[in-house]
């Protein structure tokens, strides 16, 4: 997308010669890596600055544990591939993985400073595609990178980066669908909604809540001609997609919807723990004063909405950005109801990228750099407090970390330490779906014999243990309860497996080692 | 010798305004023989000679003044010979201008058709000259040579003092009497060129071996290696061979979605040549355009080529237009001749020979050809009315290493049955996409069937096309940048007739699928000389996209066939044959590849607006299953009847049927 492109050139206007944006895009590219390195500083920065507070999510931890566990055996991998919902964050931290240098890095927080720092190049270079200045279009993008709801989806470890960077791709692609009815840009509207989908649960709300939107958002030229046609084209790659991954559920997971499992436990276990929710106890039962209390927040967090909405010129990429933003506050507000989302802060960041376009369309002319820029510090500042209003306990331990308060919980700090212990053995049995931050904290799976693997499997089939160690919790705790090992070996986490030594007890764990075998496999 | 005695005339050279052009020149009914200049005219008091010819018509009464007027405006605008323009404007009849002609020179005019030239005059060396010159010895008279010809300029009469000695005669005669006499005389000469011009001059290039000897070789020593390793290592053979197809399928889906990508560029595809550009064209500047139009028995559907034609943007008189038809098609003769198109088009008659193809064909009416650019049309084409001038300028712009410039093809029937609609997504995809993509790409362009343009010298020095390959446009595609030229796309459309009968589609894509894998196998021959010549990607995309679309059809079955047992049956009896890595990448393929291509069929009508046929992408399975079909059937067919010519019947359609009495409603306007 050119700058003239984005200030709504007239189709009849020729385009610019290609030379021309040939140098342009050159002159841009050095810059490009320039705000991705200053990005990339920023949210490492940031990230660091939070971890050494103890600050890591359960998402976090899920995440990483996943993808070690993944990495670590085939079998593993099919079982986790196939049902873990969203699948491509953990297919970027196994991508990640594979690099030399990661182990002992979170990889999801990792995957997401990347992805954080790809969101400052691509929105500086679409600001200065509208006819900012660099340095002014960067500068812009930094502010955009650092507002607080987005600084805590990248350190929470979540997808949401991954989504937003489909929801970059696809706002500009957006507008030109709007505006042409462009083919390369529909396919591209089109599989940058399947990207959210799969990037994290909060993408998949906002895929719901644009479904209308597109209709109202597609070309009315090519509408006329087949309300069904443009859907499909638009629609497919998520429908494809979805269909695909229900397949593979099936195939690997038993059944097409062997995910559902993992995402109904999410709900379940935040519905039953609504005390710490305020924004679940409170607002998202009360439908005007939610409404009210999300456009407060809105307004504080991204003053520069309305402000571009207002001074966008061409009405193709006013109304695109408008019904994005409707979209995300629709967004909002479904997963609210649905008692998914625990606050609102958790999906302002989607309004990041639209108020990037925003910016770019309303152009100089309309909306100065001083004002671009003085409305983006104000948001950082209202994002503070509306990141604090009516917290998650997440968020607030985030918002404790960042201004330096250790948040490390004891069950956490027991996983590390137990973790590290590990490091020194090999041919531990542990059910690791339910163990935390123990197999991040030791840093690899390998030596572990999962409870994906059919030598397990068999052996708890039979009640005899075939490893050299054992790993189990405490069966009175909440994810004790969950140890499959436990629950298969009655008294193994009490009493140990028959003629076992006890190695190590660490909080709820307790680690067993198990008599020599003269025949083992 | 006829009686018939000739008053030799000084050939006095006439005025080039005056020059006698190439138009058409069948002889009207009841014509004459040889007659002498102004015989039977009514102008006997006429100062012969000093009047323009014209004037003279006018003043015979074989042309009004007012299309005198007409033509002599059309003569200052489109910069053409005066004759050139009465004659395509259907303003005079060829017989009564070349007599006409031969009176205001003072020479005789004299009919081929009842006179026949004397066949021991012509020598084969000439024949090339004969053919541009419009000439022809005619026969000896007192010592002399006498030559007949349309074209009594200078050119004509220092070609007959040199070949023929100072005191050769010329006599003139009608272009058609001369195209007629010179098929005539080289018939054999012709058509042994027109069959094997190809295989004797550049044999690595004729697919008249199908598979060469150290094919053939390469060919038993891997079928030897894969039973040889069937029956000393079957899992290993089978996943070897399962990886090698799983690659296959990757690259393939990959390379397209990369051209699709590349090819839904609207700046540089869709726009290629605008409308400013061609309304800025002069038509003075515009060169001889030679159109070819092979039938064969489609006499239903000859009257909407013609509207078509006479639709065309393009100064008529530098239109070189050819019917090339079988010299024992009657039914297609007798249906171009009762719709008058003798008048205005040239009718090139094939004599009978194997193997009897449209390349063949083409090869033949070649050497009558005289535009500087030729392109080929099929009988039920309908052409956009600027297409010529589009790629005149596609050519202009595109540079001198592009040889031909393929324009778009798609259908006027669409929406008749399922199989139009698939037909119709298929070919968006390949025109409007897919070969744009390629051209970007400088992957060698397998060209489509009609609407290739091409300059005509390239054309000649490239010895034209495969008379033995089945798919002679796609070979000529990549024979072409396998030898240093390029083929350009141009946003112009040719509409067609789809298949509306699935026999009827599966015997044309057969056909079509059995021309890919002899144009497979003909350029890679020698792998490594491909690789030099078209480069790496180059190399790699012909072993995609040509390769990759034939093979698919053979393969697709296989799969499908494993698929659907394992869905049946279940249990783990595959799982040796997909060690985790392939099973990841079998599942991608399966699940990407397939979804890719049906959006891909799902996303062809976007660029022309055609939503409603966006949903018809769906069912594209069923269309595969049927390209299954056909590939099969042409697998066969190139074992046991290689050159074997499908004939795809036109005029099927219903809507084809509306067209042509728009078309001959249109004519008789």
């Amino acid at each position: 997308m050119t700058a003239l492109d984005l200030a709504g050139r007239p189709s009849s206007v020729p385009p610019a010669a290609p030379a021309t944006t040939g140098r342009h895009r050159r002159d841009l590219l050095p810059l490009g890596w320039l705000w991705f390195a200053l990005g990339l500083l920023l949210c490492a920065g940031q990230v660091q600055w939070v971890l050494q507070a103890g600050y890591v999510t359960d998402t976090a931890a899920d995440r990483w544990r996943t993808a070690l566990l993944a990495a670590s055996d085939a079998s593993a991998f099919r079982d986790l591939f196939a049902i873990t919902f969203p699948p491509l964050p953990l297919m970027a931290d196994l991508l990640l993985g594979l690099l030399p240098g990661t182990g002992g890095v979170p990889l999801p927080v990792l995957v997401n400073v990347l992805a954080g720092a790809g969101l400052a190049a691509a929105w500086a270079g679409q600001i200065a595609s509208g006819g900012y200045g660099r340095a002014v279009s960067g500068l812009a993008a930094l502010l955009l990178l650092a507002h607080p709801a987005l600084q805590q989806a990248i350190a929470a470890g979540d997808g949401t980066p991954l989504a937003l960077l489909a929801l970059t791709l696809m706002i500009p692609a957006l507008i030109r669908v709007r505006r042409a009815g462009d083919v390369n840009a529909m396919a591209l509207v089109g599989s940058a909604l399947a990207l959210m989908l799969f990037s994290a649960p909060s993408g998949a709300y906002l895929v719901l809540a644009l479904l209308p939107a597109l209709v109202a958002l597609a070309p009315p030229s090519l509408m006329v001609r087949s309300v069904l046609g443009v859907l499909l084209v638009l629609l497919f790659p998520v429908l494809f997609t979805l269909g695909g991954y229900l397949y593979t559920n099936w195939i690997f997971g038993g059944s097409a919807l062997a995910f559902a499992a993992s995402v109904d436990a999410a709900i379940r276990g935040a519905a039953a723990d609504l005390g710490r929710y305020p924004w679940l106890m409170l607002w998202s039962h009360d439908r005007p004063a939610g409404l009210a209390a999300v456009g407060l927040m809105l307004l504080g967090s991204v003053p520069l909405l309305p402000v571009a909405v207002a001074r966008i010129h061409d009405r193709h990429a006013r109304w695109t950005v408008l019904l994005l933003a409707a979209s995300v506050l629709a967004a909002i507000l479904i997963a609210s109801v649905s008692r998914y989302l625990d606050h609102p802060g958790q999906m302002l960041p989607y309004l990041l990228p639209v108020l990037a376009m925003g910016a770019a369309a309303a152009r100089p002319a309309r909306l100065p750099a001083s004002v671009l820029l003085l409305l983006l510090t104000l948001g950082l500042r209202g994002g503070w407090t509306a990141q604090d209003y009516a917290a998650a306990p997440a968020g607030a331990a985030w918002q404790a970390a960042m201004r330096g308060s250790v948040v490390a919980e004891s069950a956490a700090a027991q996983d590390n330490a137990f973790g590290k212990l590990l490091r020194g053995y090999q041919d531990v049995a542990i059910d690791a779906t339910v163990s935390g931050l123990v197999v991040p904290a030791r840093g690899t799976a390998e030596g572990l014999l999962l409870t994906s693997t059919d030598r397990l499997k068999a052996d708890l089939l039979a009640g005899a243990l075939s490893s050299r160690y054992v790993a189990v919790q405490d069966p009175d705790t909440p994810r004790g309860l969950r140890d499959r090992i436990g629950r298969a070996l009655a008294g193994v986490w009490r009493d140990g497996p028959p003629g076992a030594t006890l190695v190590a007890a660490i909080g709820p764990w307790r680690l067993w080692r198990l008599p020599d075998r003269p025949s083992r496999p | 010798m006829t009686d018939m005695s000739l008053v030799p005339a000084p050939p006095a050279p006439p005025a080039p305004a005056l020059a006698p052009a190439l138009g058409d020149s069948q002889p009207a009914a009841g014509l004459s023989g040889g007659t002498r200049a102004g015989e039977d005219l009514p102008i006997g008091e006429l100062p012969i000679g000093e009047l323009p010819i014209g004037e003279l018509l006018v003043a015979r009464g074989l042309l009004r003044p007012d299309q005198l007027d007409k033509a002599l405006a059309l003569q200052r605008k489109w910069q053409v010979r005066f004759g050139d323009i009465v004659l395509s404007q259907g303003m005079v009849r060829p017989f009564d201008f070349y007599r006409t002609l031969a009176g205001r020179f003072g020479l005789d005019f004299v009919d081929l058709m009842r006179d026949r030239p004397d066949p021991t005059l012509a020598r084969v060396e000439h024949r090339e000259e004969y053919a541009r010159l419009l000439l022809l010895p005619w026969r000896r008279q007192d010592g002399r040579i006498v030559v007949a010809t349309a074209d009594p300029g200078p050119a004509a009469l220092a070609f007959a003092e040199t070949a023929y000695g100072p005191d050769a005669q010329l006599v003139v005669t009608s272009k058609f009497d001369i195209l007629w006499s010179l098929q005539r005389t080289f018939e054999k000469e012709y058509s042994h060129e027109a069959v094997y011009g190809l295989a004797e001059m550049d044999p690595e290039n004729s697919a008249r071996q199908v598979v060469t000897p150290q094919q053939g070789l390469f060919l038993y020593c891997c079928l030897s290696l894969l039973l040889g390793g069937l029956a000393f290592a079957p899992i290993g053979t089978l996943v070897t061979l399962n990886v090698v197809m799983a690659v296959f399928y990757l690259g393939n889906f990959l390379l397209k979605t990369v051209l699709v990508w590349f090819g839904a560029n609207a700046r540089l595809v869709d726009r290629k040549v605008t409308d400013a550009e061609v309304k800025a064209l002069r038509d003075e500047d515009l060169p001889v355009f030679t159109v070819l139009v092979p039938m064969y028995k489609e006499p239903e559907v000859l009257p909407i080529l013609a509207a078509a034609l006479r639709r065309l943007d393009y100064p008529m008189a530098k239109l070189d237009i050819k019917l090339v038809l079988e010299a024992g098609d009657r039914e297609t003769i007798d249906a171009a001749k009762s719709l008058g198109l003798e008048g205005t088009f040239e009718i090139i008659r094939v004599p009978a020979s194997k193997p009897q193809t449209k390349p063949k064909a083409c090869n033949y009416a070649l050497n009558f050809a005289r535009g500087d650019y030729l392109v080929i049309f099929d009988a039920e084409d309908q052409p956009e009315p600027d297409q010529l001038k589009k790629v005149v300028i596609a050519f202009e712009k595109a540079g001198d290493q592009v040889a031909c410039v393929q324009c778009r093809l798609n259908y006027f029937n669409a929406n008749e049955n399922w199989l139009t609609r698939m037909f119709t997504l298929d070919y968006s995809l390949w025109f409007d996409y897919m070969l744009p993509g390629l051209e970007q790409l400088r992957i060698p362009i397998p060209l489509g069937g009609t609407s290739n343009h091409f300059r005509m010298d390239v054309l000649k020095k490239l010895r034209s096309w495969d008379p033995f390959n089945v798919t002679e446009d796609a070979d000529l595609g990549v024979r072409m940048t396998q030898k240093g030229y390029r083929v350009a796309v141009c946003n112009s459309t040719t509409f067609e007739e789809a298949n509306v009968s699935i026999p009827n589609w599966v015997r044309q894509r057969s056909r079509w699928i059995k021309g890919y894998m002899q144009t497979y196998l003909v350029h890679m021959r020698h792998p490594l000389n491909l690789y030099r010549s078209v480069g790496p990607g180059g190399f790699w995309g012909f072993q995609f996209f040509v390769g990759g679309t034939m093979l698919s059809g053979v393969l697709n079955p296989i799969f499908w066939s494993f698929y659907a047992f394992w869905l049946l049956v279940g249990g783990t009896f595959l799982d040796p044959l997909f060690p985790t890595a392939l099973l990841y990448l079998s599942l991608f393929n399966l699940l990407a590849g397939n979804g890719l291509f049906t959006y891909l069929s799902i996303i062809a009508p976007v660029k022309r607006g055609w939503m409603s046929l966006a949903p018809w992408g769906l069912t594209v399975a069923g269309y595969w299953a049927l390209m299954s079909v056909a590939a099969y059937k042409a697998l066969w067919q190139l074992v046991r009847n290689p050159f074997y010519w499908e004939k795809t019947q036109h005029g099927l359609s219903a809507v084809t049927k509306q067209e042509v009495a728009k078309a001959m409603a249109s004519m008789n306007q």
